[in-house]
């Protein structure tokens, strides 16, 4: 592989690995969430292509890829919101019960129909990523190109809507932000304040012939602990799932 | 091989900050979950590219993968059936309103 391509497959592969899990915590809709995330493994199996580990490329779209399918059908069953619509729509009146039950909670809720109803006739359209970009007609955010959602009264520049919260993220995201920072930025600046040596040459290129074989002799322990564990995870996912 | 063995590291750097801010910030419990996948996915890309660079001849670099590999399905089910009874009982899966495992 010359150089060339071999840096344009790399850019392209690292740029949709990253920008996939990027995007996956910035969306809105967890479906939408679950398909980036699917993006960002598929990149990381063609980054593992690369560096010549095919074996470990195809168990990661195997397995990641075919595990993020069955995540995002959890997501639409268990989610009250997996695709971000009701971002905009009051959910109803058992669900709020159920999360508040309060008779305060009742009389609070009448003073926010009210409010609602009294700004209804002046409707406005606001990202749900960024509450300030305000429009008078439907249609998208000039930021991040998601659909613009109505808004019903001042409360919905937060994204709570009576008493249900749909946001994603909770109130301490800009410290978990600076955290995530950090960690990245510490791990970087280690990276590359070293100098690594380059690689040596590969004497065999089928690897998967090689881990195969080496599973099931040097490595026999590894290949156990790890049925091991997919039966204890398996036995313990059907105890904690059971209806009793 | 001429891209070196830092532009993987970076990569996987990256994506390592990116996992800890989606567990630290996100409420869907599978969100937190699908975060934890992206750290993984960083130490898997790391393993793999130190093997590649430093080790090509001696597998238990790939070896180790297939561990880290394992590791993620089977926190992916227990994960997904902690959050199925959790859900079951309380009809909500937001990590922030749930402070205590026993139903």
């Amino acid at each position: 592989m010359s150089p060339a391509v071999e840096w344009t497959l790399f850019l392209l592969l690292a740029t949709g690995a990253i920008a996939g899990a990027y995007r996956m915590l910035r969306t809105m809709s967890m479906v939408r969430a679950g398909i980036f995330l699917m993006g960002s493994f598929c990149s990381i199996a063609g980054l593992f292509l690369l560096l010549s580990a095919d074996l470990i490329a195809a168990m990661q779209i195997m397995m990641y890829v075919g595990g993020m399918l069955v995540m995002i059908v959890f997501m639409v069953m268990m989610s009250p919101d997996p695709g971000g619509s009701m971002m905009g729509i009051a959910p109803p009146e058992e669900e709020m019960d159920m999360q508040r039950g309060s008779k305060q909670h009742h009389d609070m809720q009448g003073d926010r129909m009210n409010q609602s109803h009294e700004s209804a006739d002046e409707k406005q359209y606001t990202c749900p990523m960024h509450p300030d970009v305000r429009s008078d007609s439907p249609g998208k955010c000039p930021r991040c190109g998601m659909k613009l959602q109505p808004t019903s009264g001042a409360e919905h520049g937060v994204m709570e809507m009576q008493g249900m919260d749909m946001a994603m993220t909770h109130e301490f995201t800009r410290p978990a932000a600076i955290i995530g920072f950090i960690a990245g930025a510490v791990l970087l600046a280690a990276v590359l304040s070293f100098d690594w040596p380059s690689a040596p040459g590969l004497a065999n290129f089928d690897s998967g012939l090689i881990v195969g074989k080496e599973l099931l002799s040097r490595y026999m322990i590894a290949f156990e602990a790890a049925a091991i564990l997919i039966i204890t995870g398996m036995v313990g996912a059907v105890i904690l799932g059971r209806r009793e | 091989m001429s891209v070196p063995l830092a532009a993987y590291l970076a990569v996987s750097a990256v994506l390592f900050g990116i996992g800890v801010f989606g567990v630290l910030s996100q409420r869907g419990a599978v969100m937190v979950l699908m975060s934890a996948e992206v750290i993984l996915n960083a130490a898997m890309l790391n393993t793999i590219a130190f093997w590649r660079y430093r080790a090509p001849n001696d597998f238990a670099g790939q070896i180790f993968a297939l561990v880290i590999l394992t590791i993620a399905a089977v926190e992916m089910a227990v994960g997904l059936a902690v959050m199925v009874m959790i859900y079951r009982r309380r009809k909500m899966q937001m990590v922030d309103k749930i402070a205590e495992l026993r139903g």
